[in-house]
């Protein structure tokens, strides 16, 4: 999410209109963008897919097209030829721009410098993918280089400092160079003049002799970067934003090969559309003059053909990419609430997971004895499932670290964290009688490796709790709710010998098969958890029975 | 109330409670080991006589605190400044290079550890050449032991460690202590004489045949009702089925699959950008172990679309992302992001293999984020979607489908805003108006389902639908602040026992 934040003064300079805070708030709901706002302050917060509203131009160009409103922007892309050459270099991909500024740039110092953060950040991916660079065109000897020097030829004043520096003191001193160092490759890249000297190391940090001011005129700029897309997207742009402000020329860059070559093109694919594609999608008629007069107000380019809208997206959306994304502005524009809806119609036979009448009623069984249901969650920690429980772990999932320390690995049983609950409740009433009817996750053979399983976990903790009696209420669940009578038990093997107070753990059988076990918890995992009441378990396979 | 009614009222545990007060405040866990009393016979009590006026209770909230996953790191390594300390230290005087190529650690956290002990004077730098400030080291130390310490439970001051908690090393976490205390009144009455009298509490078959002469405690006149210890459903498992039986009577059937999940399943069938910052391992819960199967024919389709989109007819066509898709990053396993993944087998398995038979499906389950919990964020949550296949769907449909969802979960008054979503087109945000705050909240987001996202699966008709995370419209429906509250082993059971359930089945 980008946000942008201007004054109600500020954006109403742009829109030419004295328009109140409610029209943006209006405007805002309708084109999609979300608004927070003070009494004059506006915050807007932009969707992801509209990386090129980077200012408060082409921000100010979204509502101008809802109210039929024309800001001013220098459509005409110029050429230019200073002498630019580019080597091959560990940030390879190079585009250079020209901008003639209306008057200089005074008061849009601020937003220009805050385009390229915006870039470099949201678009550039903190400069790695792409990073821009601002001259004062006017202050460079031509013809310029870009080529990768020995550290030891660096020697400049970096921007905002007195005094020069070598690559050393730059690279340590500099807070750019903290946050971009590692970002150059095993050379520094530079751009030198005719005369040799440093204009900027890209991406961290231009030299104060070519610094932009506020009586800057011309502007040169550089797109540097490592993936060619991006260099090209940001490119883009960037002239869009800039043609609010200047007129913008494209610099022609000799690169010393063709792999290196960006191919800048600001042509955009054709699109054909007619009144029947978008209403399909949107369900509601756009006549096609209103469709090609919402489309030419958004800046797209629309030639008619017969009954089809032949439709070129402006050179700067990088969103586009199918008709829908073109029906979609459309829609934005007449408004969401102009579409009637349609009272669903078709015919199909709903239906629950199999499964879902037989936790139900199993729910209902638990409930009946008095057992409060937990969700328990399937995010969990060793400490829990196998530290505290003294079971030896095994084939679980394990996850890689999380921001969250507490978080290590996917539930295998679920008594753990019905311990665990109880432990955060001592404080609260007792007994504590609980279930939960949960899934875990174990090996199995899926495409995944593992699989989800459904068990079902009793805990009973209070003065009296014993195993037997939590038997006798699995033997309740298994009969009725599935119905299964032959619950049969044995001392429980292996696995649980230091959980369970021995001679109180059982594993428990149907016709034969093992579907889980049930005990007393020994003092030993007791005092673990903190818990000062006896306390009795069973946990058993839902999915098998 | 008289005294002497009064003191007819207290049973045992009571008067223990108040004679163990009588020579100052205790905590009500004091109590109870000092008297062999049960915690919640005490807790009763404690209740009793505040409402009688005998003693006073406060809440001691006592913060604590305990090691994030980096602090733990930190812990065995030690911190980074303390590292880069100990180094400089080791050598006498170093430069700067020398630190860098001497210690193995991450670049950034080796910058901002020099920075830190630069500013805080730990070190000092003279004509590049970094000395140790010796009078600092034990305060370094010390700033290192406090790992060992939170670790090991100590009670330190917050303010102490504030640093720490700053960056993500140490996490807070609050509990809460009941101190009780007697008020005049109470200690009044433990002087009385009718103190020390017995009182029959509860009867015998033996006292009910001798009655005559026994003397009965009386109970108050306004006895504290409590609230029973009723077994329950858990109260997201009532909405959920709420919420299920809506989408069952629409028509709706429910999908299910595994937590872990594929990339593939994940990301890249929905033509999620393979340099999503979703993907990224920041937001994504990612497993050790890696290697899911993935339906080759399905993944050359899916890569196909993704690099150079497809073209039906002049009308329908797609010009894909035109960058390199990376069919090895598919494999990786995760916990599912969402649950719009279960859509997709669905999509996969049933809807294009009966693509004539119009066909709904939804699903309430869990997805998984790697966050940092408080109260407004979780690692886990239940999540709803309801999609719908068939002939000439359009955005009007969607709109129809919301509405009629919305209404049978008890939401009248909702509202649509365009928003971005990276597998639908057009995408719709969902506001609701809520009567009580006065204000329109986010309750969904729904959408149309790319076509580069049915392409690989030879679908054309359109695919709509909607979702939306049930905790958040829970805490508006409940009015809770803390998502934790009803979390896992974070649940506050008596919370959950005493929740009415009526307010799910209302408006919020």
């Amino acid at each position: 999410m980008v946000m942008l934040n201007y004054t109600l003064d500020e954006m109403n300079e742009v829109m030419h209109r004295k328009l109140k805070i409610e029209d943006y708030d209006r405007l805002s709901l309708k084109c999609g963008l979300d608004l927070d706002h003070g009494e004059s302050a506006l915050n807007f917060e932009l969707t992801s897919d509209r990386v090129d509203v980077v200012s408060r131009y082409s921000l100010a160009s979204i509502f101008a097209s809802q109210l039929g409103i024309n800001i001013k922007r220098h459509l005409l892309i110029g050429r230019k030829n200073p002498g630019v050459a580019v080597d091959y270099t560990s940030r390879r991909f190079v585009n250079v721009i020209y901008v003639n500024l209306d008057g200089n740039i005074r008061d849009k110092i601020d937003e220009l410098i805050a385009i390229q953060e915006r870039l470099d950040k949201n678009v550039g991916r903190n400069r790695r993918k792409a990073a821009i660079g601002l001259f004062d065109y006017s202050k460079i000897s031509f013809p310029i280089k870009y080529h990768e020097v020995d550290s030891n030829q660096i020697n400049f004043i970096p921007l905002e400092y007195q005094s020069s520096m070598d690559y050393a003191s730059i690279m340590k001193e500099l807070k750019q160079s903290k946050e971009y160092g590692n970002l150059s490759g095993k050379k520094p890249i530079v751009w030198s003049d005719k005369t040799g000297r440093i204009l900027a190391m890209p991406p961290i940090i231009n030299a104060d002799s070519y610094s932009i001011t506020k009586d800057t005129k011309e502007l040169l700029i550089d797109i540097t970067g490592t993936d060619k897309e991006t260099v090209n997207a940001v490119t883009k742009i960037l002239i869009y934003n800039l043609q609010f402000i200047g007129s913008v020329s494209l610099v022609k860059v000799n690169y010393t090969s063709k792999e290196i070559a960006t191919k800048l093109s600001l042509e955009t694919h054709s699109f054909h559309l007619t009144e029947e594609v978008v209403r399909s999608l949107l369900g509601t008629s756009v006549k096609k003059d209103s469709i090609r007069r919402i489309l030419l107000s958004m800046d797209y380019t629309v030639i008619q053909s017969g009954k089809d809208l032949i439709v070129r997206p402006p050179f700067y959306r990088q969103d586009v990419m199918h008709q829908v994304d073109i029906i979609d502005d459309i829609m934005r524009n007449i408004g969401v609430d102009s579409i009637k809806d349609i009272v669903p119609h078709s015919y199909t036979e709903g239906g629950f997971l199999p499964n879902h009448y037989t936790l139900q009623n199993i729910r209902e069984i638990l409930v009946g004895f008095g057992y409060q249901e937990i969700d328990i969650n399937a995010l969990t920690n060793e400490k829990y499932q196998f530290d505290k429980t003294f079971i030896n772990g095994q084939d679980y999932v394990s996850l890689l670290p999380l921001k969250s320390g507490e978080v290590t690995m996917v539930s295998k049983n679920l008594f753990p964290e019905l311990l665990r609950l109880i432990s955060n409740n001592l404080h609260k009433k007792f007994p504590q009688n609980i279930f939960s009817l949960s899934e875990v996750v174990e090996k199995g053979n899926s495409d995944v490796i593992f699989s989800n399983k459904t068990k079902l976990s009793v805990v009973s903790c209070q003065k009296d709790a014993n195993v037997t009696d939590v038997l006798s209420i699995i033997k309740k669940v298994l009969a009725d709710a599935f119905p299964l009578n032959d619950l049969s038990t044995d001392y429980i093997e292996e696995g649980f010998s230091k959980t369970f107070i021995t001679g109180r753990a059982y594993t428990l059988y149907m016709n034969g098969k093992p579907v889980g076990f049930a005990g007393e918890i020994h003092p030993r995992a007791l005092n673990a958890f903190g818990i000062e009441l006896p306390t009795a378990i069973a946990e058993i396979y839902v999915d098998g029975l | 109330m008289e005294k002497e009614n009064i003191i007819r009222m207290l049973n045992k545990t009571d008067k223990a409670v108040m004679t163990s007060l009588v020579n100052g405040e205790m905590f009500s866990t004091e109590i109870e080991t000092n008297k062999a009393l049960e915690r919640s016979a005490v807790i009763n009590s404690a209740r009793k006589l505040l409402s009688l006026g005998l003693i006073r209770i406060d809440n001691i909230t006592s913060t604590g605190v305990r090691l994030t996953a980096l602090g733990k790191q930190y812990l065995t390594e030690g911190l980074p400044e303390y590292r880069v300390f100990n180094f400089i230290k080791k050598h006498g005087a170093v430069t700067y290079k020398q630190i860098f190529s001497g210690l193995s650690m991450d670049k950034n956290e080796l910058n901002a550890a020099v920075g830190s002990l630069k500013k805080s004077s730990f070190i000092t730098v003279e004509k590049d050449r970094v000395t140790i400030n010796p009078d600092k080291e034990k305060e370094i130390v010390r700033k290192n032991s406090m790992l060992s310490a939170v670790e090991g439970g100590q009670s330190i001051d917050p303010e102490e460690i504030s640093d720490l908690i700053k960056r993500g090393i140490v996490e807070q976490i609050e509990s809460i202590r009941e101190k009780l205390s007697i008020t005049a009144l109470g200690k009044e009455i433990t002087k009385d004489r009718e103190f020390a009298e017995e009182y029959l509490d509860k009867l015998s078959a033996d006292n009910i045949k001798n009655w005559e002469g026994l003397r009965f405690r009386e109970y108050s006149r306004n006895p504290e009702i409590l609230n029973s210890l009723s077994g329950r459903s858990n109260i997201k498992t009532k909405f959920i089925s709420f919420i299920k039986d809506a989408m069952v009577s629409m028509g709706f059937s429910e999908m299910h699959s595994n937590y872990v999940e594929s990339s593939f399943w994940n990301f890249d069938v929905m033509m999620f950008r393979q340099d999503h910052p979703d993907r990224d391992i920041q937001d994504t819960v990612y497993l050790t172990a890696g290697g899911g199967k993935i339906p080759e024919g399905l993944l050359q389709r899916v890569k196909k679309v993704y690099e150079r989109g497809f073209r039906r007819s002049k009308y329908d066509e797609s010009i894909g992302y035109r960058k390199e898709f990376d069919g090895a990053k598919s494999s990786s396993l995760i916990m599912r992001g969402h649950t719009t993944a279960t859509t997709f087998r669905y999509i996969y398995e049933f809807i294009s293999k009966n693509k004539d038979k119009p066909a709904k499906f939804f699903s309430v389950d869990k997805g998984f984020r790697n966050e940092t919990m408080d109260s407004t964020h979780l690692l886990e949550l239940y999540q709803i979607e309801g999609i719908v296949y068939g002939d000439n769907l359009s955005v009007a449909d969607l709109i129809g489908y919301i509405k009629q969802f919305y209404k049978r979960i008890g939401i009248e008054k909702i509202r649509l805003k365009p928003t971005y979503n990276p597998y639908t087109e057009p995408s719709l945000e969902i506001q609701a108006f809520s009567p009580k705050l006065k204000r329109w909240l986010e309750v969904g987001n729904s959408g149309v389902f790319r076509p580069e996202t049915l392409e690989p699966f030879g679908i054309t008709k359109n695919i709509i639908a909607w979702g939306f995370g049930m905790e958040r419209m829970l805490n508006l429906k409940l009015e809770m602040s803390d998502i934790r509250d009803l979390y896992g082993a974070y649940t506050d059971i008596d919370l959950l026992r005493d929740i009415s359930s009526a307010k799910i089945f209302s408006e919020f």
